[in-house]
């Protein structure tokens, strides 16, 4: 009993991240609609328009309602629709001929409902032409308003479109940054109590603490260039974020080659606290102050939302804290796995020199 | 730290750069060659790019004045001036030392590729505080790095190593200076004048903090 509860926070990290990894990938999706066949709709025709959506039940049910909505007012309901499989659909529209805004040219979203899957949209799903400028015909837009939506809660993490199901990246490659930057908050610590008092335990401690700060920082760029590949196209855009965290990593990485290039000793252990400090001052403005004077596309930057609102909603924060807190201890654990080698290391060679 | 301490330290520096002429004159030389070089591959420059190879050459240049700052003393020197002075002082006219030295370069850069390349630069007041504040950055992050890499061997390469990643939140924010100041982007200087100034003034910190434990060895 003793023992378990002298190693509380490894059991809780294994707990925790074998939560994260079975919730993280079993959860589904929420329902969501993928694309469209066609963008540009005419007004004053009949559009049909093949509809593919993601994880629905479309033959489970009967009463799907389907809507071209311009505003919160107006909307046009489908006239007739075809479920072709659980995942495909036709439906046929009827446009009016003007639209309910002063506009010869509108974006609309796309509106789906059932009681099975509940309520399902894709924003700016199509842009309404329309020969004259509105408003006319405005009753016909009123007619079969957006009412009655199958709102209901259900254990699954949000559909968004381009994101899809690398929205699960969020468990992995966010708790890897918080990771990094507490590890190596961490070894700034042991660096000034290093320089302060020369104990060559806070040496192991900083060197072990920067190895698995620095393995925390490779894996979530690597995981943020995996997911850059799906959302942004391409593994690395030379986003402002990923050109600095880069160099981020490349301060931390001299801090390797500098010990390497040192006779092994207090006066090394002493300098490289020092450089240490000195990194992890240089690598504040290079996280947090220069990548906001340039454009990113990078979640919460440059008007994309970030934490909050739909990208990390309550569903997903029951597996997010878990996961930032169980990686967090994952990495303190294996820190100090490299703390009790390297110090067992040095020890050896004392005794044997001696 | 006494003010007469850090004034003998700073005529000494300029002392010893005096009697070893050699150096300068030699840096002096790589700048006009470097900028030549530059002319002649290039020939004609927009002044966006004329902008990143200035600073190129003023970053290389810096690069070869900052690895003296202390690994040109020799002997027990160092024991010296620790019995006798405070690291902050030693360490503030290092830093001006190696800044005058930097500008001194610098404006000469300006000059010649002013000279072969034309000269791009609408705001000179701009530019030339970019010059002052990013070479002071420049002065202070080598002059630091330069003591850390002392302690090694072979700390030339070295300093290469551990200088251009620190180095770089101070070479981004002093490009977007001079790229306003040569109307190639058209922003409010005052945003990046504020970080520039944080940036160098964070590193001045943290090196006047770090410094005299480093110095202890």
């Amino acid at each position: 009993m003793n023992w378990l509860l002298k190693n509380w926070y490894k059991w809780l990290s294994i707990l925790l991240l074998l939560y994260v990894i079975a919730f993280g990938m079993l959860v589904p999706l929420r329902p969501g609609i993928m694309k469209t066949d066609t963008f540009r709709l005419d007004l004053g025709t009949e559009a049909e328009i093949h509809i593919q959506f993601y994880n629905t039940h479309l033959r489970k049910s009967d009463d799907h309602r389907i809507w071209i909505r311009v505003d919160n007012d107006h909307a046009i309901k489908a006239k007739s629709f075809a479920v072709l499989n659980d995942v495909e659909l036709k439906a046929v529209f009827e446009l009016p001929s003007e639209l309910p805004i002063d506009e010869r040219v509108a974006m609309a979203s796309l509106l789906a409902d059932n009681s099975v899957d509940g309520p399902m949209v894709l924003p700016a799903a199509f842009s309404l032409v329309g020969e004259n400028a509105g408003p006319g015909e405005i009753s016909l837009w009123l007619e079969n308003p957006v009412s009655d939506l199958n709102m209901r809660w259900t254990y699954a993490y949000p559909w968004r479109n381009i994101l899809e199901e690398t929205i699960r990246n969020t468990y992995y490659h966010v708790p890897m940054w918080f990771g990094m930057m507490l590890l190596f908050l961490i070894s700034a610590i042991y660096s000034i109590r290093l320089i302060r008092s020369d104990n060559q335990d806070y040496d192991s401690r900083v060197f072990s603490l920067n190895l698995v700060g620095t393995l925390y920082g490779l894996l979530g760029i690597l995981t943020g260039a995996i997911w850059a590949r799906y959302t942004w196209g391409a593994y690395w855009s030379g986003d402002i974020k990923q050109d600095m965290a880069a160099i981020t990593l490349l301060i931390f990485l001299a801090y390797f080659l500098l010990r390497s290039a040192m006779d092994p000793g207090p006066k090394r252990s002493r300098v490289t606290a020092i450089y240490t400090l000195f990194a992890f001052a240089a690598s504040i403005p290079l996280l947090y102050i220069i990548p906001r004077m340039q454009p990113s596309l990078h979640p919460g930057s440059g008007g994309n939302p970030g934490f909050g609102g739909d990208d990390l909603d309550n569903t997903m924060k029951t597996v997010f804290y878990p996961a930032v807190i169980g990686w967090t201890l994952f990495g303190y654990w294996l820190s100090n796995i490299v703390f009790r080698l390297n110090r067992l290391g040095r020890k050896t060679e004392e005794k044997i020199f001696t | 730290m006494t003010l007469s301490a850090f004034f003998s330290i700073l005529q000494h520096e300029f002392k010893m750069e005096f009697r070893h002429r050699f150096s300068s004159a030699a840096l002096m030389v790589y700048v006009a060659a470097v900028v030549f070089i530059i002319y002649l591959s290039f020939s004609s420059t927009e002044a966006a790019m004329w902008n990143s190879l200035f600073w190129i050459v003023v970053l290389f240049s810096g690069l070869q004045s900052g690895t003296l700052a202390f690994t040109r003393e020799f002997g027990d020197s160092h024991l010296f001036y620790y019995q006798y002075v405070h690291p902050i002082s030693l360490f503030f006219a290092k830093i001006i030392s190696v800044w005058i030295k930097l500008l001194v370069l610098a404006f000469l850069a300006w000059f010649v590729m002013g000279l072969v390349l034309g000269d791009p630069v609408v705001r000179s007041g701009l530019f030339v505080l970019a010059l002052l504040l990013g070479t002071l950055g420049f002065a202070a992050i080598f002059s630091f790095l330069s003591a850390i890499a002392m302690n090694s061997r072979n700390n030339g390469l070295l300093l290469a190593v551990l200088g251009f990643p620190v180095l770089l939140p101070v070479l981004l924010s002093v490009l977007r200076i001079s790229s306003i100041s040569m109307a190639v982007i058209n922003l409010d200087a005052s945003d990046s004048i504020l970080t520039l100034i944080s940036v160098v003034m964070l590193v001045l910190g943290m090196g006047l903090f770090l410094f005299p434990y480093l110095w202890k060895n």
